[in-house]
C-alpha cells in the first residue's frame, strides 16, 4: 500500500476529523464519542469531566479550556440532543 | 514527502456539527450505518468500507458495507480473504484498522480505494472512525445484554400504578371504616339517651338511630364495592336537598352535642336548589366537619351551620371557635392520616374531600389559630330543578 499527502482529497468537513486542524481535538473527539454512544452522551451531560475521563473504553483527557467549556454546555444543555448541538457547533468555532 | 498537512482557512470549516447530528440521531444499528454511510462521503471521500464484527472461531461476521455492490453481506471472513475479495474487485489500496474497546477485540474496519492511495490524513479520519464506530458497536452489545429500558421502565410503572389503586382501596375502607364507628356512636349515644326515663322525644331518638343504622349500611356496602374493586357509586347518587341533609345530620350529632353545653349551635338555612349527590355520604362528610368543631372547642363555643346559594354553586360553611389549624397543619389537612384532634384516624377529611370531588364539588377551608376555623362545601346546584327551593 503506498502512502501519499493530497491534502485537496479532503473535504471541509472532514477537516476537525484531523488532530493537527481542530483547534479542540478533544472536544471533537468527546463529539463523536458522544454521537455514536448515547449511553456515553448521557453520562457526559449529567456527569462531563468525570465521564470524559474516566470512560472506559475511550478516555479522552480535557485541559482547563475544555473543561470549562464542557461544563457551560451542560449548564445550558437540558437534553441530549441540546448537549451534542451545542458541543459539536463548539468544535466548528461557535464562541462559547 | 512532509508530514505536516498544511492550514486550511478557517472560513471552511464549519460542516462538522451536520455529522455529529446525523450519527446521534441514530437510533439502533442499521439506522447509524446509514447515518455513517451518508457522512462517509464528507469524511472519506472515494472510500469503500467494510465493517467485520462479531467473531466466530477464526472468521467475522460481514455486518456492513459502504458500497451497494458487491457487499458480502452476512458472509464470515477472515481479514485476509476479504482484502483479496476486495482486491479481485479492483479495490488495490486496502487498510485494515482494529476496532478494540477495554482491550477487547470487537472487530476489523476495512478501509478500501479503487484508484488513489490512502493519505496520512485519511488514514487519520479512519482511525478517527474506527473509534465512533467501536463506539457504537459496544452500545449496541451492551443494549442486546440489558432488558429493554422501555419494557423495564412500564413494568415498573404499571407496578406503581397497581400499588396506588391499592392504597387508594385501602385509604378507602380505612376511611369507611372510620365514618361508620361515627355511626355507631350515634347509635350508641341515642341508646344511652333513651335509658333516661325522663325522655320524652321517642320517635324523633329512633328514627335517627334507624338513620344511623342505614348509612352505615351503605357505608359497608360501599367498603365491599370497594373490596371487591367495583364501582362505588353506580345508581347511588340522587337528589339531595341540603336543608334537610344539615336538620338530620345535626339530629345525628345529637348524641355528640348534648354532652357538650358548653357549645352553642346556630343554624343559618337559607332557601337552595336541591343538588345531585348521595344524601348518606352527604351525611357522612358534614357529621365529620361537626364532630372536627366539636373536637376544636374544648373550652366550648360556637358552631355555626350556614347553606346558601351563589351562582350555580350552593354552598354550605361549617364553623367554629376553636383552636384553629396552624399554617403547618394547614398545608396537609387534606392528607390521610393527618389529625388534629385529641383522637382519631385523621381520615374523615380526606375521606370528605374524596366524596365531594366526586360530585363535583369542593371543600376549602379558612383557619385562624385562637379564633377558629370555617370549612365551606361548594356543590353544582342542579339546573334542572333550579326553580325547586327547599328552605
Amino acid at each position: 500500500m503506498s502512502i501519499s499527502r493530497t491534502p485537496q482529497a479532503i473535504p471541509n468537513s472532514a477537516l476537525r476529523l484531523l488532530p493537527g486542524q481542530s483547534t479542540r481535538p478533544a472536544l471533537t473527539r468527546l463529539a463523536l464519542l458522544a454521537a455514536a454512544n448515547p449511553s456515553l452522551a448521557a453520562h457526559l451531560l449529567h456527569d462531563p469531566l468525570n465521564a470524559a475521563a474516566k470512560h472506559p473504553h475511550y478516555p479522552v483527557w480535557l485541559d482547563d479550556r475544555d473543561q470549562a467549556t464542557l461544563a457551560d454546555i451542560c449548564t445550558r444543555a437540558q437534553t441530549i440532543d441540546e448537549f451534542l448541538a451545542d458541543l459539536a457547533d463548539v468544535v466548528d468555532g461557535a464562541p462559547v | 514527502m512532509t508530514s505536516s498537512v498544511p492550514a486550511y482557512p478557517s472560513s471552511t470549516i464549519h460542516t462538522f456539527a451536520p455529522i455529529v447530528r446525523l450519527l446521534a440521531e441514530a437510533e439502533d444499528l442499521p439506522s447509524f450505518f446509514t447515518a455513517l454511510q451518508g457522512s462517509l462521503p464528507h469524511m472519506l471521500p472515494a472510500t469503500r468500507l467494510d465493517i467485520l464484527s462479531d467473531q466466530q472461531h477464526c472468521a467475522y461476521q460481514h455486518l456492513y458495507c459502504s458500497s451497494p455492490y458487491k457487499t458480502f453481506s452476512n458472509e464470515s471472513h477472515t481479514v485476509a480473504s476479504l482484502t483479496k475479495l476486495l482486491h479481485n474487485q479492483g479495490y488495490y489500496h486496502v487498510t485494515n484498522i482494529e476496532l478494540k474497546s477495554m482491550g477487547r477485540d470487537i472487530g476489523w474496519l476495512i478501509l478500501s480505494r479503487q484508484n488513489e492511495s490512502f493519505t496520512t490524513s485519511l488514514l487519520a479520519i479512519g482511525n478517527q472512525l474506527a473509534s465512533i464506530i467501536a463506539m457504537r458497536l459496544v452500545y449496541e452489545q451492551e443494549a442486546q445484554t440489558q432488558p429493554e429500558p422501555d419494557s423495564a421502565y412500564h413494568q415498573i410503572k404499571e407496578l406503581q400504578e397497581e400499588l396506588q389503586a391499592w392504597q387508594q382501596r385501602t385509604l378507602r375502607v380505612t376511611g369507611t371504616a372510620h365514618d361508620i364507628r361515627n355511626l355507631l356512636m350515634v347509635i350508641s349515644g341515642y341508646a344511652e339517651l333513651l335509658t333516661d326515663p325522663n325522655v320524652a322525644t321517642f320517635q324523633t331518638d329512633i328514627q335517627a338511630i334507624r338513620r344511623a343504622a342505614n348509612d352505615g349500611q351503605q357505608l359497608l356496602r360501599r367498603m365491599l364495592n370497594i373490596a371487591t374493586n367495583a364501582s362505588p357509586r353506580v345508581g347511588e347518587s340522587s337528589v339531595a336537598l341540603l336543608p334537610t341533609l344539615i336538620r338530620d345530620t345535626l339530629r345525628l350529632a345529637h348524641p355528640f352535642t348534648e354532652s357538650r353545653r358548653d357549645i352553642t349551635i346556630k343554624t343559618v338555612l337559607e332557601p337552595v336548589p336541591p343538588i345531585q349527590g348521595n344524601a348518606a355520604e352527604l351525611r357522612e362528610v358534614l357529621l365529620n366537619l361537626i364532630l372536627n368543631a366539636i373536637n376544636a372547642m374544648p373550652q366550648g363555643g360556637q358552631l355555626t351551620i350556614h347553606n346558601f346559594s351563589r351562582g350555580p354553586l350552593v354552598l354550605i360553611t361549617v364553623s367554629d371557635t376553636g383552636v384553629g389549624i396552624s399554617p403547618e397543619q394547614q398545608t396537609r389537612i387534606f392528607q390521610p392520616f393527618t389529625t388534629f384532634k385529641y383522637q382519631g384516624s385523621g381520615l374523615g377529611l380526606s375521606i370528605s374531600q374524596s366524596i365531594i370531588e366526586q360530585f363535583g364539588g369542593t371543600i376549602t377551608f379558612e383557619s385562624s389559630v385562637g379564633q377558629g376555623t370555617t370549612f365551606t362545601i361548594a356543590l353544582p346546584a342542579l339546573q334542572s330543578l333550579a326553580n325547586y327551593v327547599e328552605a
